[in-house]
C-alpha cells in the first residue's frame, strides 16, 4: 500500500532521512515512532507529495509519488502536525471546501460531512469560523477534512495533539476500525502509549533511518524491556 | 532594552529572509541595484523637467510637494508593515504574553519598521546624490531638504503604524474614534507643506516636531495592541453564506471554482477586498484632485497629454498596491495552509485559475479609476473609452506579474503578509510597469492620429494583456505544484 526505497532527503547540510526502506501494508495502522526531528514528519510529508526525495522512491498503491502526484493525492487523507486551516471560513465551509476540491457530488459530501460531525461531535462549531476554534477543535476539523471522503490511506502526523483524553480514545477506536475495514493508516507520534494502544506495527524512526521495525511487542522484545516506552530509549541510545 | 530585543529579532529573521531569497536567486541584487539607479535617474530627470518645461502651474514638482508625496508614501508603508508585522502577526501573542510593557513592544516593532525603511532611504538618497553630481541633474532643492525628507518619512511611518493600530480596533465605534485622534498627523502635514507651501528651510522644524509628534501617537497606541490583536484574529459569529455562483467564471473547474470562492469568502472576511475597493476610491480622488489643484483645463506643451498620462499612471499605481500585490501573495499568503491545496487532487494550475479569477473581480472597479477625472476635465467620451479600456489593460497586465512571480518565487514570511521582500518588490513593480507601458503607449500613440485605430489596438492592447495573464496562470501551475512545505 505505501513503499518508501532508498528515500533520502536533506535540508541543506541536514540529513533528515538516509536511504529509509519502508512497507505499510494494506489493513495495518503502522506508527512512526521517533523523538523530534527524527525524519517522521518529513517521511509522511514525502508520502503525501508536500515534499520531494532527493534520491529513492515512495509510492502509494503503486503509484509514484512523483510520477503521478495527482493520482496519490486523491488515494490520501492527510493532516499535518500544526492542521492551519483557513481562518475565515467556517468548518462546514472549509470541509465543503475540500469535497468541491475532490469532485464530491454535493450530496455526498453533505453526508459524509454530517457523519463525521455527529462521530467528531462538533456540530455547533462547525458554523463558526475556524479562527476562533479551540485547538482541539481545529485538529478535529483537520481531521474531519482527511476522512470525510473516506481515502483508503490516512497520513495522520501526530493526530492525538491537542485533543482531550476521551476524544484521543475515540480516535484511536475509530481508526482500528478504519484499518480493519481494508485501508491503511500510517502515523506518526512521539507518545508510546499511543503506538502501543494502536498500531499493528511500528518503525523506531532515528536520525532519518529506521532503527527498529515490528509489532510493539516484537520491538520491546527485541530490546529486552517489559514496555515500549523503555524500548524506545534503548533503541535510541543505541542507534 | 527589551524594545531593542524586539527590535533586534525582527531585524534577524528580515535578514534571514532576505538572505535565503538571494541565495536562491543571485541575480535579484545587481537586478534591483540596476533598477534603483534607473528609476531614481528618472524621477530626478522628470522633477528637473518638470521645473523648466512648461508645466501648468498646479502641477509644478516643488520640494514640498515632493516632501509630502515622501509623507504618504511612508504612512502607507507604515501602516502595512505595523500591521503585517505586528497587528495580525501570529507570534505577537507570545510577546504579549511576556512581563513586558506593551509601550517596549510597541518601540521595537516601531524601531523595525522604521530602520528597515530609512535604511531604504537612506540608499535611495545616496544614489540620487550621486546621480545629481554624475548627470549635472539641476533639481529644485536646497540643503535642508535631506533633514526635511528623513523627518517627512519618520513622521509618514511613525503616523501610519499609529493609524494601523486604531483601524484594527475591535469595534467601528473604537475605530472611528482612534482615527479621529490620529487625523491631526496626516493634516498636519497637509497643513504645513500644501496648503501654507511653507519654504523646505521653515517647513524642517515643523516636520521635526510632526516627526516627534507621529512617534509619541505610536508610542501611546501600545495599550490597543492585545484589542488590536485580538480583533484581528477573532471569529465573527454568524457567517454569511453567500452564493458565489453569479460571480464565478463559467470556466472554472469544479476544483478551481472552490478555490475561487475560498479567496472571495476569505477575501472579504478579511477585508482586503474593502482594503482594495478603498485604495482604488482613494486614487480616483487622488486624479480628481489633480484637476482642481490645475484650476482649469490644462494649457501649454503637454496640454492634450497631461492629464490623460496622469490617469494611467493613477491606473498603474491602483494596478500594483491591489492587483500585482494579491497576486504575489496568493500562494506565499497561504502560509502554513497551503497543505491543505496541496495534499488535494488538484493541479496547480487550477489553484493559478480560481485564484486569479478571484483577483480578477477588482478589475471593473480598476478600470474606473480614472473615470472621475475623465468627468471632470471633460474628455470626449472616445478619449474616456482610451482610458477605461487601457485601465484594464493595465490590471490584466499586473495581474499577470503579479501571478507569474507569486508562484514562481512564492514568499513564506508572515511578516510581510506573503510578499516578498521590498528589493523584489521594487524590481517587480518596475517589470510591471514597464510591461503596462509597453501594452497601453502604441495604441496610446495610434490614438493621438487616428481615435478609431487607437481604440481598436486599446482593445487588441487588453486582448494580449488578457493572453499574457492566461499564459502566466499556465506558466503557474508547474510552480505551485513543486512547492515544497
Amino acid at each position: 500500500m505505501l513503499s518508501a526505497r532508498g528515500v533520502t532527503k536533506r535540508y541543506g547540510p541536514l540529513l533528515a532521512l538516509d536511504a529509509i526502506d519502508l512497507d505499510v501494508r494494506p489493513g495495518e495502522v503502522f506508527g512512526l515512532l521517533g523523538s523530534n526531528g527524527a525524519g517522521k514528519t518529513t517521511l509522511m510529508k514525502i508520502f503525501a507529495t508536500l515534499l520531494r526525495p532527493d534520491a529513492g522512491s515512495a509510492a502509494v498503491r503503486g503509484l509514484d509519488v512523483l510520477g503521478d502526484p495527482l493520482g496519490v493525492r486523491r488515494l490520501i487523507g492527510f493532516v499535518p502536525e500544526t492542521p492551519a486551516l483557513y481562518d475565515k471560513l467556517t468548518g462546514r465551509e472549509f470541509l465543503h471546501m475540500i469535497a468541491r476540491l475532490r469532485g464530491m457530488p454535493d450530496a455526498q459530501a453533505a453526508r459524509g460531512i454530517q457523519e463525521l460531525s455527529d462521530l467528531l461531535r462538533m456540530e455547533e462549531e462547525l458554523d463558526r469560523e475556524t479562527d476562533g476554534l479551540s485547538r482541539g477543535m481545529k485538529q478535529k476539523v483537520a481531521l474531519a477534512s482527511a476522512m470525510f471522503h473516506r481515502p483508503p490511506v490516512l497520513i495522520l502526523d501526530e493526530p492525538t495533539n491537542g485533543l482531550d483524553p476521551r476524544f484521543a480514545r475515540l480516535l484511536k477506536g475509530w481508526l482500528r476500525a478504519y484499518a480493519a475495514a481494508g485501508n491503511t493508516v500510517l502515523l506518526s507520534t512521539h507518545v508510546t502509549q499511543v503506538a502501543e494502544a494502536i498500531c499493528d506495527r511500528i518503525a523506531v524512526v532515528h536520525g532519518g533511518r529506521v532503527a527498529a521495525l515490528g509489532t510493539p511487542e516484537d520491538v520491546s522484545h527485541r530490546a529486552g524491556t517489559e514496555n515500549l516506552e523503555d524500548a524506545f530509549s534503548v533503541i535510541v541510545e543505541a542507534a | 532594552m527589551r524594545a531593542f530585543l524586539v527590535h533586534a529579532a525582527d531585524v534577524a529573521q528580515a535578514a534571514r529572509f532576505t538572505a535565503s531569497r538571494l541565495v536562491r536567486r543571485p541575480f535579484s541584487l545587481p537586478f534591483f541595484a540596476l533598477l534603483l539607479v534607473g528609476s531614481l535617474w528618472l524621477i530626478l530627470r522628470t522633477v528637473e523637467l518638470a521645473g523648466t518645461a512648461d508645466v501648468p502651474e498646479g502641477l509644478r514638482i516643488t520640494p514640498d510637494s515632493l516632501l509630502f508625496a515622501a509623507f504618504l508614501l511612508s504612512l502607507g508603508k507604515g501602516a502595512a508593515d505595523a500591521y503585517y508585522r505586528m497587528v495580525r502577526h501570529p507570534a505577537l501573542v507570545f510577546l504579549l504574553a511576556q512581563p513586558v510593557r506593551r509601550s517596549s513592544i510597541a518601540a521595537g516593532k516601531l524601531w523595525t519598521v522604521v530602520a528597515l525603511n530609512l535604511g531604504f532611504v537612506t540608499l535611495c538618497l545616496g544614489v540620487a546624490t550621486a546621480l545629481l553630481l554624475g548627470f549635472r541633474i539641476q533639481v529644485p532643492a536646497g540643503g535642508a531638504f535631506v533633514p526635511a525628507l528623513v523627518a517627512a518619512v519618520l513622521g509618514g511611518l511613525a503616523s501610519g503604524f499609529a493609524l494601523a493600530v486604531a483601524a484594527s480596533l475591535g469595534t467601528w465605534r473604537r475605530k472611528a474614534v482612534g482615527l479621529g485622534l490620529l487625523a491631526g498627523l496626516p493634516a498636519a502635514a497637509w497643513i504645513a507643506l500644501v496648503q501654507v507651501e511653507l519654504p523646505v528651510e521653515a517647513a524642517l522644524p515643523a516636520l521635526i516636531v510632526l516627526a516627534l509628534a507621529s512617534v509619541l501617537a505610536a508610542l501611546a497606541t501600545s495599550p490597543w495592541l492585545a484589542e488590536a490583536w485580538n480583533a484581528q484574529a477573532a471569529s465573527r459569529s454568524g457567517a454569511a453564506g453567500h452564493t458565489l455562483r453569479p460571480l464565478r467564471p463559467p470556466w472554472l473547474t469544479a476544483a478551481g471554482a472552490a478555490v475561487f470562492d475560498k479567496e472571495v469568502k476569505t477575501a472579504w472576511r478579511k477585508r482586503e477586498t474593502v482594503l482594495s475597493l478603498a485604495t482604488l476610491v482613494f486614487v480616483a480622488i487622488a486624479l480628481a484632485s489633480v484637476y482642481t489643484l490645475l484650476g482649469g483645463p490644462p494649457s501649454g506643451r503637454f496640454a492634450r497629454l497631461l492629464l490623460p498620462v496622469i490617469a494611467m499612471a493613477g491606473v498603474f499605481a491602483g494596478a500594483a498596491v491591489t492587483m500585482t500585490v494579491r497576486g504575489l501573495s496568493a500562494i506565499g499568503g497561504e502560509h502554513e495552509s497551503l497543505w491543505i491545496l496541496r495534499t488535494s487532487p488538484v493541479p496547480g494550475v487550477d489553484v493559478a485559475r480560481g485564484k486569479a479569477a478571484a483577483h480578477a473581480l477588482l478589475l471593473p472597479a480598476l478600470a474606473g479609476v480614472g473615470l472621475p477625472l475623465a468627468l471632470l476635465a471633460g474628455f470626449p467620451w472616445d478619449t474616456s473609452l482610451l482610458v477605461v479600456v487601457s485601465g484594464l489593460t493595465v490590471g490584466l497586465a499586473m495581474t499577470a506579474v503579479g501571478v507569474h512571480f507569486g508562484a514562481r518565487s512564492p514568499s513564506f514570511d508572515r511578516n510581510t503578509g506573503g510578499l516578498p521582500d521590498s528589493l523584489t518588490l521594487y524590481g517587480i513593480f518596475m517589470i510591471g510597469l514597464v510591461a503596462c507601458v509597453l501594452f497601453v503607449a502604441p495604441p496610446g500613440a495610434l490614438f493621438a492620429g487616428n481615435r478609431v485605430l487607437g481604440l481598436l489596438a486599446a482593445i487588441l492592447a487588453a486582448d494580449l494583456a488578457a493572453l499574457a495573464l492566461y499564459a502566466a496562470v499556465r506558466r503557474a501551475g508547474p510552480h505551485i505544484d513543486r512547492v515544497e512545505l
